[in-house]
């Protein structure tokens, strides 16, 4: 398929996205808050599984997290993976502000520093000239698993 | 704190293999069909006899237990942009399993977000 640049249209699906990605981390973090186990060990990790698999917030996270994959693969049928990849590191700044406002975390400048060093890292490697089209499974949304 | 570095370490390196092994499966089906009742349910029949599917989806979702994990560890504006490792992991498999060149402005932008896990790491 032809690739167009970053139009309205495609920049409101990373957008979106990006949105999604951290509605995702925060309802696991709230998640796993409730489920109250913190410390995970090889002893505790069953109890771990079946309390946060009890929880709506996690599966609903799951959900979305599904969904926003096929939202990823749809921005990647539009644009090239080196528009969509900083256009997507919107949620390194989103995460942060949701941590503070809704779980109280500190977050220290020399994190902000940091999370300055990633984002600026990201357009470095997205300025670079395109080899061979890794394709949508080389990123996957989403921070970790995520 | 450290545990959480390591679970998100390890996350992102079970993904990375989730990801090769799902797309090892995908790049054997068929094209899309055309939407058509039929062509979907024999695109689905092909995609469920995939073996590498299944095996991916798998290791993906033991890949989200992990990281599920580490965010339990720790806050999340420590936990999340350390997961930016993913680039890390992606430069190297792009290398050895679809042999891209890595350039300079790769290296470089990669050692920034390094750069930028360890002062999150410590701080």
């Amino acid at each position: 398929m032809k690739k167009s640049p970053l139009t309205f249209k495609v920049f409101l699906l990373i957008i979106a996205n990006d949105v999604c990605d951290a509605i995702v981390q925060a309802l696991w973090k709230k998640g796993t808050l409730d489920a109250g186990i913190s410390d995970v060990s090889f002893r505790n990790v069953a109890e771990f599984i079946s309390l946060n698999a009890s929880s709506v917030y996690i599966w609903l996270g799951i959900v979305i997290y599904v969904l926003n994959f096929f939202i990823w693969v749809l921005i990647l049928s539009r644009v090239e993976l080196s528009v969509a990849m900083p256009a997507g590191s919107t949620t390194y700044i989103m995460i942060p502000l949701i941590a503070i406002f809704f779980f109280k975390e500190q977050v220290s400048l020399l994190r902000w520093i940091g999370i300055a060093f990633i984002i600026l890292g990201i357009f470095v490697v997205s300025r670079s000239r395109p080899h061979h089209d890794p394709g949508p499974a080389a990123r996957e949304p989403g921070g970790g698993a995520g | 704190m450290i545990k959480a570095v390591i679970l998100i370490i390890i996350a992102e390196l079970w993904n990375a293999a989730g990801h090769v092994l799902f797309t090892k499966g995908t790049n054997t089906l068929p094209d899309m069909p055309r939407v058509t009742v039929e062509g979907t349910m024999r695109f689905f029949r092909a995609v469920i006899r995939q073996r590498f599917i299944w095996v991916g989806m798998i290791t993906l979702t033991i890949g989200l237990l992990i990281w599920i994990m580490a965010l339990a560890h720790a806050d999340l504006s420590y936990v999340y942009p350390i997961g930016s490792f993913q680039y890390v992991v992606i430069l190297v498999a792009a290398r050895i399993f679809l042999n891209e060149k890595i350039d300079w402005m790769k290296l470089i932008g990669t050692l920034l977000v390094v750069i930028g896990i360890i002062v999150i790491a410590v701080s």
